[in-house]
């Protein structure tokens, strides 16, 4: 991509390394004249943008083994069912222990890995199935969220003036009252039991979990609408978008067509800490009471379960906690290495 | 600057109208406030009624937030609905408390967190910024019921190996802590962990954003150009760099209020403290909207405060963003 | 000839990156002499800026590594110098103007007191009054307008042109015998850039430094350079005399440099540009770093093989070239008609 030069200044041509450009491989064979020197025996290898992303993500060997990590439990989840040594609420009558009647802690020998809890059921299958609700509550939140809010922003950005100050107007009266309150509000009043939708003539049961994660979307599209709108903002005067004017192309296709995919790295990078953010606190409503209810299993359930006896039988809140725990890290080391993939430009501040 | 600022706290006041309302519909709509009344063996449905009219809860909603309003703004945000106990007193109370332990843990935090953020920047790459990198990451994973359950059973755990009670898990004061000084020194003993609690997301949170921000000013242009003018390498640091990287910083902090008293509702109930979080979630067991909705409109109001102040603070310290 | 106030001794920097070792300056060697400009002459990433920044210390050391060579300023050598007695000659005796003064001044700061900074730093007994009143003074000799005003606003409210002259201020304050100005135009509307040019030509009249005039802009040269170092891949392949490089380059890359000015003074059908792209700093082409997009070189081994010395051109002792065939390339450089000037 040569530009033509200007009278007063030297030709300057591109840095080799721009986004999805051309790496310089191989030896070159001069020739006699400026034509042949041109396409010489240079070798140009091109690489898409995409493979770059890709490239930069697997250096962070961080980034990639929470990634692993992360699979793992995806598929722990998926087939609870066939890895869970027990059911949810299968009762093992079969070793009680002096001390603390059919609680029994972790060991090998026994066939219960974490243990049992007051009652006898097996923790680890406990576990499982909570970690399995948890990952879809999580991952509903983050995709409604992000659909939401990306669509606000998007709007927000784009048009401005009245659309702007009115949504923004919206998000500022979500925003005025603490998370946790209006959460707990909405959970308490709202998503403690499953609902009866009708759509005309099918009616539809929405199962308590996925009331709680709709309240949580409600509570998190709000941060993602800021930054798509912020995005949406400054893409908006590029040149780029008055090109695609000019040709004639509609609002809606610019939006979609032009402008998103620019958005997608800050989207993704902030959707998966809407993940982390989901699980975190679909956690704390549960500890509270007003969360994810049983026969639904909940990861922060188990723990406030647990609490009474916490000190002695400390396994009944230490495991879920620790799959939370570890959950969330991982979601975060690989939303970090996501981010740096996504924008090589910002020096490796890493954190 | 005036004209700013006034524009704003007009506009709060809107918002605030508007939040309560829809929370208020919200709250009266959903539940059931004479639901444990109904269930007391041998209730009148003489003392139902008569409860109801007492409290409107006949009306339509619309009417119902009106007498809201009305004994929010002249009778001290009213009293409860079952009992007649004023709300005001209890709420001024937890309030205090829960200050106590917010502004604590914020002050230690921001301290704390600065100087890790502006040292790791510094020291990139160190074994420091690493290690703070992590404590950052992991503290931002880690669920904060559960680091507060774990402190506690740590503590007991202590106690039953060394049968010495390091810190109080629970209450925020003993059952006689004494007047004056020896009760502010077992009012800080029961917080100790507490405030654990609190500046643990605190200090990740802050540290972070220090770090980078720190580390994107030690970058910049107008840093080389201090260098180039020869000063000292302490002066372009504390002077040119810091001054810098602190801005973005304040805005959190003050933004971040919002999410503290959130958090304080948890730790609040773990450690049984007397507290604002804690009187939430007592009202809305009683499915009582008066206490809530005082809550809520103090909760806000202090919001809309600290983002005000947040703005303003930034205009002070960057004189880019001046308010005309 | 005078003594030359600075001397660059096969400078070697390298930078430690994700992609390799960048070897953004090798083997550089070149002068300055007391009140001379010299104008220093590369493509982005030709390792200008950076030879300039090394020797003053404004290179982060990791990832840079100086892994060579010395410079002279006044005999002593700057790379080995304590860093106390460097941070005493930065910014008073050799001052560096930045190019985009946008970002190189602090927004939270006011004009006034980043220049009055530069004058306390280096004269620590001078007060408060003192300070800004040569302040203001300096402001008015680089043709900022009501200075006494000006002096307490912040950079976001001077206009691009403005902020470039108070940077200029700032470097003079200090009366230093070195000035480097580093791509001075390069961020400012072509019209602005003329002032700018002007002010450093009264800069210099003050000050009687010598400049060191880091651009690409071959116009700039033009107008101010006395002798001039062409760089091309971290390495000085031309040193000359600014007539002899305009009029009888003698290095493939000036060569073509030169030839693809546009010019008003001929019948042009076609621009020629330089053929190819510049070479990845990780990755150099074997031999002379030029030869994959030389013309001249007509595949012969040598270009491939070894890096051509930089050597003298038998007549002039002065004129310098790094080609294997330097001899070659007499008088391929359509003539400059009289008078007309590339700008």
């Amino acid at each position: 991509m040569t530009e033509p030069p200007r009278h007063d200044m030297v030709q300057s041509t591109p840095q080799t390394g721009g986004g999805g450009a051309v790496l310089l491989e191989g030896a070159a064979t001069a020739k006699p004249d400026s034509e042949l020197a041109y396409e010489s025996g240079v070798e140009l290898k091109e690489r898409s943008q995409w493979s770059y992303v890709r490239m930069r993500f697997f250096r962070h060997r961080l980034a990639v083994a929470s990634l692993v990590i992360l699979i793992l439990f995806a598929l722990v989840a998926i087939f609870a069912k066939q890895l869970a040594p027990y059911s949810f609420d299968e009762i093992d009558l079969s070793h009680p222990d002096p001390n603390t009647g059919l609680a029994l802690s972790p060991r090998l020998e026994n066939k219960h890995l974490f243990g049992t809890d007051q009652l006898g059921r097996d923790y680890l299958s406990r576990v499982i199935y909570g970690i399995r609700t948890s990952l879809w509550v999580a991952i509903f939140v983050a995709l409604l969220a992000t659909a939401i809010g990306t669509a606000v922003g998007a709007l927000s950005g784009y048009y401005g003036g009245k659309v702007d100050n009115l949504l923004m107007r919206f998000t500022d009266l979500i925003l005025t009252l603490p998370g946790i309150a209006v959460l707990l509000v909405a959970a308490v009043y709202f998503g403690s039991n499953d609902s009866e939708v009708s759509l005309g003539p099918v009616t539809v049961t929405v199962p308590q979990p996925m009331k709680i994660g709709l309240i949580l979307a409600l509570l998190f599209w709000v941060g993602l609408a800021r930054i798509v709108r912020g995005l949406f903002l400054s893409l908006r005067e590029k040149e780029f978008v008055e090109a695609a004017k000019a040709a004639g192309a509609s609002d809606m296709r610019i939006i979609m067509r032009h402008i998103l995919p620019n958005c997608v790295g800050p989207i993704v990078v902030f959707t998966t800490l809407i993940v982390a953010a989901a699980i975190l606190t679909e956690a704390a409503l549960s500890f509270i009471g007003y969360g994810i209810q049983p026969p639904n299993a909940a990861l922060g359930k188990l723990i406030v379960d647990g609490q009474s006896e916490g000190f002695t039988l400390w396994w009944l809140v230490t495991f879920p906690g620790l799959v939370i725990l570890i959950i969330a890290l991982c979601i975060n080391f690989v939303g970090d290495g996501l981010r740096d993939a996504l924008d090589p430009t910002q020096r490796r501040t890493r954190a | 600057m005036l004209t700013y600022v006034i524009r704003r706290l007009l506009y709060s006041i809107v918002v605030l109208f508007a939040a309560s309302f829809l929370t208020f519909t919200f709250v009266s709509v959903s539940g059931d406030p004479l639901a444990p009344l109904r269930i007391v063996p041998n209730i009148s449905p003489e003392t139902i009624r008569n409860v109801t009219e007492k409290k409107h809860l006949d009306d339509p909603i619309p009417v119902q937030y009106w007498y809201w309003l009305k004994d929010a703004t002249t009778n001290q945000f009213g009293t409860t609905l079952l009992g007649d106990k004023p709300i005001l007193p209890d709420l001024w109370r937890v309030m205090k408390n829960t200050l106590q332990l917010v502004i604590v843990a914020e002050l230690l935090a921001i301290l704390i967190a600065v100087g890790i953020g502006v040292y790791s920047a510094l020291r990139q790459y160190s074994a420091f910024d690493y290690g703070a990198t992590t404590f950052s990451f992991l503290g931002l994973a880690t669920p904060v019921f559960w680091f507060a359950l774990m402190l506690q059973v740590g503590v007991v755990y202590v106690y039953q190996w060394t049968g010495h009670n390091i810190f109080p898990i629970a209450s925020l004061s003993s059952v006689d802590p004494g007047t004056g000084i020896s009760f502010w020194i077992d009012r800080a003993h029961h917080l100790v962990l507490p405030v654990l609690v609190l500046m643990v997301a605190s200090i990740a949170t802050y540290s972070r954003y220090m770090r980078a921000s720190m580390l994107e000013v030690i970058n910049s242009d107008y840093v080389r150009t201090a260098r180039a003018k020869g000063l000292p390498e302490q002066s372009v640091t504390m002077k040119h760099a810091f001054r810098n990287a602190l801005i973005p910083l304040v805005t959190l902090v003050a933004l971040n209020f919002g999410a503290l008293l959130g958090g304080a509702v948890i730790t609040e109930t773990v450690f049984s403290l007397d507290g604002m979080g804690l009187y939430f979630v007592t009202s809305l067991g009683a499915n009582d909207p008066y206490p809530i909705m005082a809550w809520l409109m103090i909760t806000a109001t202090m919001i809309i405060v600290f983002n005000l102040i947040a703005d303003i603070a930034y205009g002070y310290l960057d004189p880019r963003v001046r308010y005309d | 000839m005078r003594e030359p106030i600075l001397e660059i001794h096969d400078l070697t920097v390298e930078f430690g990156t994700e992609d390799g070792v960048v070897h953004a300056v090798e083997d550089v060697s070149y002068d300055l002499h007391p009140g001379e400009v010299l104008g220093i002459v590369g493509e982005s990433g030709s390792g200008k800026s950076v030879s300039m920044l090394s020797v003053l210390g404004l290179i982060p050391m990791p990832p840079g590594k100086i892994t060579a060579g010395e410079a002279l300023y006044k005999g002593q050598d700057l790379l080995t110098m304590p860093a106390k007695q460097l941070r005493e000659l930065r910014g008073g005796e050799m001052a560096m103007i930045f190019q985009d003064p946008m970002t190189s001044l602090n927004p939270v700061f006011t004009i006034g007191d980043q220049i009055a900074e530069a004058l306390t730093t280096h004269h620590p007994d001078m007060k408060d009054d003192a300070a800004r009143a040569r302040t203001i003074e300096l402001l008015e000799s680089v043709g900022v307008p009501f200075a006494e005003r000006r002096v307490d606003q912040y950079p976001h409210e001077f206009s691009g042109g403005m902020r470039q002259r108070a940077m200029i201020a700032m470097a003079i304050a200090n009366d230093p015998s070195v000035l480097i100005a580093d791509e001075p135009t390069t961020a400012l509307d072509v019209t602005i850039q003329a002032q700018i040019v002007e002010v450093l030509k009264i800069a210099q009249e003050q000050t009687h430094a010598a400049i060191v005039l880091i651009t690409h802009d071959l116009g700039l040269i033009a107008e101010l350079a006395d002798n001039v170092v062409v760089m091309y891949a971290g390495r000085v392949v031309e040193i000359g005399d600014v007539f002899t490089i305009f009029n009888s380059p003698r290095h493939p890359y000036t060569i073509g440099l030169m030839n693809s000015l546009a010019r008003v003074d001929l019948d042009q059908d076609r621009l020629e540009p330089i053929p190819g792209q510049p070479p990845s700093m990780v990755n150099l082409p074997p031999g002379c770093a030029f030869h994959p997009r030389c013309v001249h070189s007509q595949g012969r081994a040598v270009c491939r093989t070894d890096v051509p010395e930089l050597r003298a051109l038998e007549s002039e002792s002065e004129h310098k070239s790094r080609c294997h065939f330097a001899e070659e390339l007499v008088g391929l450089r359509s003539p400059i008609a009289a008078g007309a000037e590339d700008n």
